[in-house]
């Protein structure tokens, strides 16, 4: 995780103009943030999918 | 001058409901099989998961600056002290204009996505409350049986963050109850989905934040907006119409549970009982260490909140009528806050499953549940 960070600091915010900065992490932060919680609803879904299958009350 | 006003408004909290001002008692569930056990861990494994995608996506929430700290302070003064009782606004306008924009035929009926003028005016007009077009109209999708008769219309209230139809359609068991002979209306709640005001970076942003002025009016315009499409379906329809809600869906459902006394049925889903259970939950991890100061303490967040906490109210509808839904393992919304409700309420008919916030395991037996009840209901 500190890898992936200090890659993402030195190839992706280096790059960008100051101002564009808050932004641009904010943006970054919510789309990753997003991400994991659409990955961890998805495995629910999964789950329960597989559970509906197998059990019946 | 401004510590004076805050020593004022300090004072006023000791007019909260003993049950806001502290924590929430310990919830005393029925054992849990140890079969079930290990589907609640699961699913407790998966709400820690999401509310770590929570905390990244909502990062600079959980850290606001002082002049955001300074504004939630004040949001918050016109609503401290408030009787409850007189929040919501009792007399309300005949529905003004209904749109229809599509409809789609399905098996033994057909779904129709309507449009209804909100017509809501708010309580306190400050200048945090967002003039939106977006917001301006109550979007719903109607799911109606053309076949036959229905046993009643289902009012479906989606969670914070959703308002995607499809979706909550899925998550809401839309189908399910379809099939059992109810009506649905997946009702969009404000600032939600086709609502979002276009500035928006997500579904739901401009309704929770620390501003406590906008949130009281978000949640009392989401009881208002739902309580125009309950009587419009209801005079369409002749036929009885209840609530249910899932989150703050169930957060809302619950509020209407103690304003409108002839609701068919109050079906509440992990609620909430303040609002602040989402915060409190993204600050509890990492047991708070890596969350910057909030802006208002918990009182404060709670007596600005009173207005509209279920816990202020009483239940309206007839306790038969109401059926609790609690999750064990819920890390989002502690299965402690269902527990308070359903104290509150008298205790009414309850369930507690297995599994968490994100992840309803035994949905085949929880809907047997809420089917069960409705069929008690003698709604034919």
């Amino acid at each position: 995780m500190h890898a992936l960070t200090a890659i993402v600091s030195e190839h992706v915010w280096a790059t960008l103009p100051a101002w564009s900065m808050p932004f641009a992490r904010e943006t970054a932060e919510l789309a990753a943030g997003m991400s994991i919680v659409a990955l961890a609803f998805a495995v629910a879904q999964l789950l329960l999918f597989f559970e509906e299958l197998w059990w019946r009350p | 001058m401004a510590s004076m006003t805050r020593a004022v408004d300090l004072a006023r909290l000791d007019d909260a409901p003993p049950a806001l001002a502290d924590e929430l008692a310990p919830a005393l569930l029925p054992a849990e099989s140890w079969v079930e056990s290990p589907l609640t861990w699961i699913g407790g494994a998966l709400d820690r998961i999401a509310l770590r995608g929570m905390r990244l996506a909502f990062a600079s929430v959980l850290h606001p600056t002082p002049a955001e700290c300074e504004a939630a302070r004040h949001s918050a003064q016109p609503y401290i002290g408030v009787d409850p009782q007189h929040f919501f606004a009792r007399d309300v306008p005949p529905v003004a204009t209904m749109r229809l924009l599509r409809r789609h035929a399905i098996a033994g009926g057909e779904v129709v996505t309507r449009e209804l003028a909100t017509q809501y005016v708010p309580f306190h007009r400050g200048g945090s409350w967002p003039t939106s077009a977006e917001n301006d109209r109550v979007v719903f999708e109607h799911w109606m049986h053309r076949d036959r008769t229905p046993r009643a219309t289902l009012i479906a209230l989606h969670g914070f963050a959703m308002g995607t139809t499809w979706l909550d359609a899925h998550v809401l068991m839309a189908a399910q109850w379809f099939a059992r002979g109810f009506d649905v209306a997946l009702v969009t709640l404000p600032f939600h989905g086709p609502r979002s005001p276009r500035s928006a970076r997500y579904s739901g942003e401009l309704f929770a934040s620390w501003d406590v002025g906008r949130t009281n009016e978000a949640v009392r315009q989401a009881v208002f907006d739902a309580d125009l499409v309950r009587r419009w379906i209801a005079a369409e329809t002749g036929r009885p119409v209840g609530v249910l809600g899932l989150s703050l869906g169930g957060y809302v459902a619950s509020v209407m549970a103690s304003l409108y006394e002839d609701l068919a049925f109050v079906i509440p889903l992990v609620p909430p009982v303040t609002l602040d259970a989402l915060a409190a939950s993204l600050r509890a991890l990492n047991g708070g260490s890596d969350a910057a100061a909030p802006p208002l303490s918990l009182a404060e967040v709670r007596a600005g909140y009173a207005v509209h906490c279920p816990l202020s109210h009483a239940l309206a509808v007839p306790r038969e009528r109401v059926l609790i839904v609690g999750a064990r393992g819920d890390y989002i919304v502690p299965v402690e806050h269902a527990y308070a409700l359903w104290r509150h309420w008298g205790e009414p008919a309850a369930h507690w499953y297995s599994g968490s916030h994100v992840a309803p395991f035994r949905r085949a037996r929880l809907i047997a549940r809420v089917a069960e009840h409705l069929d008690g209901l003698a709604l034919d």
